[in-house]
């Protein structure tokens, strides 16, 4: 079965952003297909590449990035999300001159037809957080 | 009838932007030629009062964007009849026209779509 995920749910604060990735890695464990991660609302800010977590604490960002890449599946953010909450790529920081840029390079600036798109080509589309 | 996307919103208008973001996903969809309807559950039917006053709060009026709605073709809108209810709210009252839904017809919603987004 081919899935694709809506991530609401911030990184660290929310459980629902690792429980999307626990799914996530659960299904193609199972020999599943994930098609795109669609982070919007606060699930934006798991594409954040300034966070800094405790030594003794799991790096959910690198688990994602990791299992993306193995799996060949896209991280897809929401532009109007990731805007609003301080998660810029290069161009967007140039754009609106803001002093740094910090979207992780794993991760793609993306619309919201984005997650159109994934509802057509998956199977199942699973919402976490909220 | 039969949408493409089945929506659920259940959080109230302000107190975050969830349900503002709900209606953004059901737009765009709308807008991408998707059949789409909408419902609203638990504090989320807190959407549809009328006479809400944001302006004091610096956020958008949520009441004028669901009026909008029916421009996008989205007009199958839904509540839970348990949840208005219980915040004693009238359909009659509602900022746009909706249809009550018991827990068997919520089920049956639900059971009918192949796209069920939940905010």
């Amino acid at each position: 079965m081919k899935f694709s995920l809506l991530v609401n749910a911030a990184p660290y604060s929310q459980q629902g952003a690792r429980s999307a990735y626990h799914f996530a890695a659960a299904a193609l464990a199972s020999g599943h297909e994930v098609y795109r991660v669609f982070f919007y609302h606060d699930g934006v800010l798991n594409a954040n590449s300034l966070m800094q977590l405790a030594q003794d604490e799991a790096d959910l960002q690198a688990q994602w990035v990791t299992l993306a890449s193995q799996n060949g599946f896209e991280l897809a953010v929401c532009i109007a999300s990731a805007l609003r909450r301080g998660v810029l790529d290069a161009s967007a920081a140039d754009r609106y001159d803001k002093p740094a840029s910090n979207l992780h390079a794993a991760f793609a600036i993306v619309g919201l037809g984005q997650l159109v798109d994934a509802g057509l080509h998956s199977d199942r589309l699973v919402t976490f957080g909220g | 009838m039969n949408s493409d996307l089945l929506v659920t919103s259940r959080h109230p208008p302000y107190g975050n932007t969830l349900a503002r973001d709900a209606l953004d996903v059901a737009l765009t969809h709308a807008a991408f030629g998707q059949a789409v309807c909408l419902l609203f559950l638990d504090d989320g039917v807190l959407q549809l009062l009328p006479q809400q006053a944001p302006e004091a709060l610096a956020r958008k009026n949520m009441a004028r964007i669901l009026q909008s709605l029916t421009l996008y073709d989205i007009d199958t809108v839904y509540a839970d009849e348990d949840a208005m209810q219980r915040r004693g709210l009238n359909a009659r009252a509602s900022v746009l026209p909706i249809t009550l839904l018991n827990p068997a017809a919520i089920a049956a919603l639900i059971q009918r779509h192949k796209i069920v987004l939940s905010f």
